[in-house]
């Protein structure tokens, strides 16, 4: 896990002033300085005074005990057990100098700890705050659609966006057989054009995927089994159900993260948050089709009975007539006429 | 006794007297004496598939409704220009001169005399088969020959321009008492399948589907200049044409 840095951990001004008091600790006067792990000055006391120390800090392993070096008492700062910093006193042999840097360095690390947990929480806000956005976005993005492609073409493209993926693919089990068929894609979408192998299993199983090596997933089918050498390979793949209630409706995809990076936890979460909304619109079109299907039925069906009044009114306005009956006697006549020369 | 055939359809452009043409051709190719009579006074056809010009038809029908000649000098053999190894063609022909179609637009014609003519046709000529192209739509003597035929053959189009009007159609010719009807199905899309096509028909018509004939580039480049049966023997359109003429055939 990346260090924070400690300049954006700790204000200045705080930081000096508990140098300060804590400085008094010792019995002369000494010089307090905290530096980051570049070896740049955080803080010090008396003010302006810490790059005097700097040789001594960046001598500083983060790992390292408390130590002695160019004449500075040196002690590794940290924030949950993480090495943030280096805190340096001096001249080493002042009477109480380290019982001013044991004093102080407690302190700064609690404050450091603090600020952690704040970003953390801050930056856990920000990502819920930019998820319901994306959410809110999607849901006018796909509920505007009807049409089932619509929809997945839609879900899938902000997909991609969202989760910063290469590409991917939307999958649809067939109503009637089952089988997982290739609803859409978004960018070359290699290897998934059978939606055999992972999104198979996924939508089989209800539970997502991550998978970023797919050559050493046993469930992965290469080239969806397709024989053709050219079609372009993928190395990671995160697939979550599309399910409504209970029922799998089909599974979506998204292969290899952008910039070499791989598929997170929060990617899943996300997916399949994106999936939830992407399951409603699709199972909406669905019944929107289905109905839309009724419907034309019916209008056949009022057409050919409209058809067939229709018909009948005509046929028994002409057969009704005088005409008719005596036209319908002539034929009789000349039935009998030309059977019998 | 002949049998007598009548091929109607509701609107034009069904390709009601290409299928005539065929019909009696493929009829008369199996060894019978076979008759064609062109009662369309209003838009003759048919002479123009046996590669018969207007100086080529000394008389026609019309004379014949004239009282200026017999039905039989009006018979035209057309047995070489349909390439006929067996049997007998003959056509007789309405008048394709302009004066000839207005008089008689103008005036009509005694409908008896049809029927005289007609029998006096099968009677002269020693027919087995007599085909009457009808005039399309109701009238008077599309409906007397419908009425004194054998087997009534209906051509429709997949057009819902046909559909209403073929329904119609076919109460009448049931309240006349047709014996036996046809539907064919002419021009049909490629896209549906026959059998789809004969399906809907039977459901919506109740009525036997003689034939479906396919929508073809081939008929059209033909243009009514040739019998299309001799030139493409193995067109589907020819073979449509046969099954129905073998359904005709096998008929009592």
């Amino acid at each position: 896990m990346k260090s924070p840095s400690l300049k954006k951990l700790l204000r200045v001004t705080e930081a000096e002033s508990l140098l300060a008091q804590f400085a008094r600790l010792a019995d002369r006067p000494v010089t307090l300085a905290v530096f980051d792990l570049s070896g740049r000055t955080v803080a010090s006391y008396p003010a302006g005074e810490g790059d005097q120390l700097a040789e001594a800090a960046t001598a500083v392993h983060p790992a390292d005990q408390p130590a002695v070096h160019y004449g500075c008492r040196t002690m590794p700062l940290l924030a949950d057990d993480q090495p943030i910093g280096v805190l340096v006193g001096a001249p080493s042999s002042a009477p109480g100098l380290d019982d001013a840097l044991q004093g102080v360095r407690p302190v700064l690390s609690i404050l450091a700890s603090q600020a952690i947990e704040q970003k953390a929480l801050a930056q856990e806000l920000l990502d819920r705050y930019r998820e319901i956005n994306l959410l809110y976005r999607l849901h006018e993005t796909i509920g505007g659609h009807i049409d089932l492609k619509e929809v997945a073409v839609s879900a899938l493209v902000e997909s991609v966006r969202i989760v910063k993926a290469d590409g991917g693919a939307l999958f649809m089990r067939d109503e009637t057989t089952g089988k997982l068929y290739q609803l859409t894609t978004e960018g070359s979408a290699p290897d998934l054009s059978h939606g055999q192998g992972i999104p198979q299993w996924v939508a089989k199983e209800g539970r997502s995927a991550i998978v970023n090596d797919v050559t050493a997933d046993p469930r992965h089918l290469p080239r969806g089994g397709s024989t053709d050498l050219q079609a372009p390979t993928m190395q990671s793949l995160l697939c979550v159900p599309l399910r409504v209630q209970e029922e799998i409706l089909g599974a979506l995809c998204l292969y290899d993260k952008q910039q070499g990076e791989i598929f997170t936890a929060g990617d899943e979460k996300l997916l399949m948050a994106l999936a939830s909304q992407t399951a409603v619109a699709v199972e909406n079109a669905r019944r929107v089709a289905a109905r839309e299907r009724q419907l034309r039925r019916q209008i056949q069906e009022l057409r050919i009975e409209i058809d067939q009044v229709r018909k009948h009114q005509s046929v028994k306005k002409i057969v009704d007539s005088d005409y008719f009956r005596r036209l319908a006697e002539t034929a009789q006549q000349w039935r009998e006429d030309f059977e019998h020369p | 006794m002949a049998k007598v055939i009548a091929l109607h359809s509701f609107r034009g452009g069904t390709g009601k007297s290409n299928i005539t043409a065929n019909l009696a051709t493929v009829v008369a190719e199996a060894g019978h004496r076979v008759a064609m009579i062109d009662t369309d006074v209003q838009s003759p056809g048919i002479h123009a598939i046996f590669g018969l010009s207007e100086s080529d038809i000394g008389m026609s029908l019309n004379d014949f409704l004239w009282r200026q000649g017999s039905i039989a000098e009006a018979a035209h053999d057309v047995s070489k220009p349909a390439s006929l190894q067996d049997g007998k063609l003959y056509l007789i022909p309405s008048s394709m001169k302009t004066a000839d179609i207005s008089r008689i637009l103008h005036e009509g014609y005694d409908v008896r005399l049809l029927k005289d003519g007609l029998k006096e046709l099968v009677s002269s000529l020693a027919l087995d088969y007599l085909f009457i192209d009808t005039h399309p739509g109701l009238n008077e003597e599309t409906l007397l020959s419908i009425a004194i035929s054998h087997v009534v053959v209906i051509v429709l189009r997949p057009d819902s321009q046909d559909y209403q009007g073929t329904s119609v159609t076919l109460e009448i010719a049931r309240k006349l008492g047709a014996p036996k009807m046809y539907l064919v199905l002419n021009k049909a899309l490629p896209e549906i399948h026959p059998d789809d096509y004969c399906r809907k028909l039977f459901l919506t018509y109740e009525t036997e589907v003689g034939a479906v004939l396919p929508l073809s580039v081939e008929v059209a480049r033909t243009a009514s200049g040739a019998v299309f049966c001799k030139e493409l023997p193995e067109h589907p359109f020819s073979q449509g044409i046969r099954d129905l003429a073998n359904r005709i055939l096998a008929l009592e």
